[in-house]
């Protein structure tokens, strides 16, 4: 039994007074222990997923497994909180400025188990230590750490309640190189010896392949491509893929690939692949029918070339 | 601390002199004379006044000095305490002002409790259910406060709740009964803007991260609201508050005159109308002199409240 299971997940939002869908069909399987990448640009849906899956928005449709689980059902939901923890892309947002290091980390546990003050001041401080942050720091207020400080601090909140499941959105993206590779470096930590399981959102696609063991490729709201991280990264299959990576990494790409008015076309395809309007291989088809995940060398891939 | 307030002091009585400079200029480009005001009892009855008249007027007030000069004697007397004579009831500006203080307090602090009180849990309410129908109807209400004048809907209570309905006396004698319809309409204008600042503060902080985190981590929505998000709007409402309170105590002056409330406000209104310079300079200092000090109690007021506001040892303001 997977950890997490999303199936057919939906969510449409009205801009202009036009619904448009910013989650679309997606599917997704996590197993325990393991580290899920969903990549894709800036809007693609992959923070309202992550916001789907921890239930802080209601899904139009599809489900949403856990443990095998309906995390649906409010009555799932309040049992399995615990185990499904976040943490944010803006490391000092993500803490109430009025509270000082040591209380903010015990939040994370004091409305999950009723223990004694000193029991919760050991177990914060465990956390605390675990993620490098010295006793000098515990009465020190929010403000007057680092970006870095402040998402070990996160990190500290979320492994507090001891979870299963840790959705990082977007997490290392406002700190600078050299703090992030310190965090990734904790998070693979966490996942070694706490066999940790992670749901980790990022536009970095280099990120995602030193983290993931597995990526999924989102694309207006759709997964275009998901498989083992190495073999996306070494061939990718989908057209969007490709493009990313050409972007990023000196990958294997198709010569004759090519992005036509990549600034110019920003507009999605109304209907049909997502992608069509700047894929190279785009056909007919393409244009009137949605190609679905199939299997293409041992991973999925939603294109029909 | 202390070298703070020595240094708040002190911006005080710079921005006082200013304000003052500034009150007392304008005065004197005004068109009109009010010594001829005062012998004609404004009544427009100028031809009956003999210029000798008016010039010994003038001269017993000190009007035929240069302006610099009027300023300079009325700045010396201020700082001694003695704002100089209302020229219409010869009675000292002071004894004028402290007579009439009283009762705008009183008006003001009443207007200014029933504002938080309906306010604060409507602001809140409203942010909760954003776009419901208790928001759409407090919307209402709250557009309705802030287009209406001051003027028509105190002349509104006036006429169904003393012309018609006889429920207090036209004119007011200070009672309890007086001071509600008042107060009333203060505070439904007040409360007309207040509540939409309440709301878009509590809104910005449910849109927070750490707000989204708390949910996410599962802490109850009750919980959320008074340990965090009422905990972190404290800032802008006292903002307000002191804001709102400097208005009121300047005195609401078409809402006092109205219902005869003997106010600052009222009085404000009559120094105007009969020149009476010494008046509405003392006037216009008060409100000069509360606005600072409300303000001053806000700043303080501020590094209690947040502790990214307070200050460490050694670190300057400016």
């Amino acid at each position: 039994m997977a950890l997490l299971e999303v199936n057919g997940l939906y969510k449409a939002f009205t801009k202009d007074k036009v619904k448009f869908a910013a989650v679309n069909q997606v599917d997704l399987t996590l197993e325990e222990g393991e580290c899920l990448g969903l990549v894709g640009e800036s809007g693609c849906g992959k923070s309202t997923t992550a916001q789907l899956i921890a239930q802080l928005l209601k899904e139009d449709r599809g489900e949403i497994w856990f443990q095998g689980k309906d995390l649906r059902k409010p009555a799932n939901l309040k049992l399995l909180r615990r185990d499904i923890q976040m943490i944010f892309q803006n490391p000092t947002d993500s803490f109430d400025p009025r509270y000082n290091l040591l209380s903010s980390v015990k939040q994370g546990l004091r409305y999950f188990e009723k223990c004694g003050k000193e029991e919760l001041d050991q177990r914060a401080k465990e956390a605390m230590a675990f993620v490098g942050l010295k006793e000098s720091y515990y009465k020190r207020p929010i403000h007057k750490m680092s970006g870095g400080e402040c998402q070990r601090a996160a990190i500290a909140r979320a492994i507090i309640a001891s979870p299963k499941l840790i959705i990082c959105d977007e997490a290392t993206s406002a700190l600078d190189v050299s703090v992030q590779a310190q965090i990734v470096a904790l998070l693979k930590r966490l996942k070694q010896e706490k066999n940790m399981s992670y749901l980790f959102i990022t536009h970095d696609l280099t990120l995602a392949a030193s983290m993931c063991d597995r990526i999924a490729v989102m694309y207006q709201g759709r997964i275009v491509e998901t498989g083992r991280t190495l073999e996306i990264i070494r061939s990718p299959v989908h057209p969007y893929t490709q493009m990313l990576l050409s972007c990023v990494l000196p990958a294997k790409v198709d010569p004759d690939f090519a992005i036509a008015d990549w600034e110019i076309l920003r507009e999605p395809a109304e209907q049909g692949c997502a992608f069509y309007p700047y894929c190279s291989k785009a056909s007919a088809q393409c244009r009137e029918k949605t190609p679905a995940l199939k299997e293409t060398d041992g991973r999925q891939a939603a294109c029909f070339y | 601390m202390v070298k703070k307030i020595i240094l708040s002091i002190v911006n005080v009585a710079v921005v006082l002199i200013g304000i003052s400079f500034l009150s007392f200029a304008l005065l004197h480009l005004a068109p009109g004379n009010p010594a001829e005001k005062y012998l004609t009892g404004g009544d427009g009855m100028t031809g009956t006044i003999s210029q000798e008249a008016i010039q010994a007027q003038e001269e017993k007030w000190g009007l035929d000095k240069p302006f610099f000069v009027q300023y300079l004697v009325w700045l010396g007397n201020a700082c001694q305490g003695d704002l100089g004579n209302s020229y219409s009831s010869s009675r000292p500006v002071v004894t004028e002002l402290l007579d009439k203080i009283g009762p705008t307090m009183i008006l003001s602090v009443a207007a200014l409790f029933v504002t938080l009180l309906i306010s604060i849990p409507l602001g809140v309410l409203c942010a909760l259910y954003k776009d419901r129908l208790l928001d759409n109807i407090v919307r209402g209400f709250s557009f309705c406060g802030i287009s209406l004048p001051s003027f028509l809907t105190s002349l509104l209570a006036l006429y169904i709740f003393a012309v018609q309905l006889k429920w207090i006396p036209i004119v007011s004698n200070g009672s309890f009964v007086n001071l509600l319809f008042p107060m009333a309409v203060l505070a439904f204008q007040c409360s007309a803007k207040f509540v939409r600042q309440v709301r878009a503060v509590v809104l910005e902080q449910m849109g927070q991260e750490y707000v989204r985190g708390a949910v996410a981590r599962g802490v109850k929505k009750s919980r959320i609201l008074f340990t965090h998000i009422l905990r972190n709007v404290w800032l802008p409402i006292i903002t307000w508050v002191g804001i709102y309170f400097g208005v009121l105590l300047g005195g609401a002056s078409i809402v006092e005159t109205i219902f005869s409330w003997q106010g600052i406000g009222q009085l404000a209104v009559e120094s105007v109308n009969r020149q009476d310079y010494p008046m509405i300079q003392g006037i216009v200092l008060w409100m000069a002199l509360l606005y600072l000090i409300v303000n001053f109690l806000v700043d303080l007021s501020y590094s209690l409240l947040d502790p990214r506001v307070r200050l460490r040892k050694g670190v300057r303001l400016q």
